[in-house]
């Protein structure tokens, strides 16, 4: 039997948020979103948490759990020992219990324009991309925006501007795409006070970040890239 | 495509100054201490008097070492005050003061150590 601390907090009718105990059975296999879903159907109906896919995909179901931000779903009960905290995510506002307002960083995302720029006509193919070229997409496609990354870094609590780890890395991934043709675009969206220069490389992003991504070393090309069209001129 | 903000500067020649200034300190520093601390320190007590004299016997190129020395130190220290405040500032509007202020006081600094620095060269 596990003791699971859930956040609560509705702002309709609390001040402030407290936390609520709830004795969740052991069972093999168990993440801590069945252990939510547990609390919901046997203990709390009025819980609120945010899920989707329960396969680690969708990025819905990020939380603060036992002091590190992890994937509910993907975050096995039995790896966390008999006293299980959970948190939301910091740095945004708490809508409901472990529901996060993430409005502002959808927000901030679509500025970005995360889709392939390329207005030249399309052959009778898709647009080809050679091996090399696609190998250097490998791991920034792979991010699902939980925003884990963006929870955990120090700036984003700071100024709530930061366009944010996980959003650089976003934009990173189609500055790094050799079929974008919005490269010049790309470096400018980054390079603002809001932008790449408020990273101070705490590497917190790199330390949570469920699929092992590393939004520093995007940050830092994109500082490459910024310093490069400022000194020479080059845009590349 | 519009950018996230639309703040100008964009703040590239501070972080890239930083670095710079941060790693020219390593080598000055290392310089001053290696200098000051283990050379000078092991042929007597370092004081006010033993730094004046050896001041004086090293002429211009000393005191220019000295002066790119507090000129790194000020500017990456300076700089690094309107890092945090920009950090914690949403709108970089209202802090528009700041870095003509940081400037007036980085080189009234700089000028009060190089004129003291200057007070040994002429033999005060």
């Amino acid at each position: 039997m596990a003791t699971v601390s859930v956040f609560r907090f509705d702002p309709e009718l609390d001040e402030r948020g407290y936390f609520d105990d709830f004795h969740v059975p052991d069972r093999e296999g168990q993440t801590v979103l069945e252990a939510l879903f547990h609390i919901l159907e046997h203990e709390d109906g009025s819980i609120g948490f945010r899920y989707a896919c329960r396969g680690a995909v969708c990025g819905s179901c990020a939380m603060h759990i036992n002091g590190r931000y992890r994937l509910s779903c993907a975050t096995q009960m039995a790896d966390l020992g008999d006293k299980v905290v959970i948190r939301p995510l910091y740095h945004m506002p708490v809508i409901r219990d472990l529901v996060v307002d993430m409005d502002k960083f959808f927000e901030k995302y679509e500025r970005l324009r995360p889709w392939l720029v390329n207005e030249t006509p399309l052959g009778d193919k898709e647009r080809l991309q050679s091996p090399e070229d696609r190998a250097k997409l490998d791991k920034l496609v792979d991010c699902i925006l939980c925003a884990c990354c963006q929870a955990s870094c120090p700036f984003t609590q700071t100024d709530p501007e930061y366009i944010g780890p996980a959003l650089l890395l976003k934009l990173d991934r189609f500055y790094s795409d050799s079929r974008d043709l919005a490269t010049a675009d790309r470096i400018e969206a980054g390079d603002t006070e809001h932008g790449v220069w408020r990273c101070h490389t705490a590497y917190n992003c790199i330390e949570v970040c469920p699929k092992d991504l590393n939004p520093t070393a995007s940050i830092a090309r994109l500082k490459g890239a910024a310093i490069r069209r400022q000194f020479t001129g080059r845009v590349e | 495509m519009a950018s996230v903000t639309s703040s100008t500067p964009t703040g590239l020649v501070p972080w890239l100054l930083q670095r710079i200034t941060g790693a020219l300190l390593v080598i000055w520093i290392a310089a001053h201490f290696i200098f000051w601390h283990f050379d000078k320190a092991s042929e007597g007590q370092l004081d006010f008097a033993m730094v004046s004299g050896t001041a004086l016997t090293r002429g211009a190129g000393g005191y220019i070492w000295e002066m790119i020395l507090a000129g790194l130190c000020v500017y990456h220290g300076l700089n690094g005050v309107r890092n945090i405040v920009y950090d914690y500032v949403v709108d970089k509007t209202k802090v528009s003061w700041l870095t003509p202020l940081l400037w007036i006081v980085g080189i009234a600094g700089f000028l009060l150590i190089g004129y003291h620095l200057a007070q040994f060269q002429v033999g005060h």
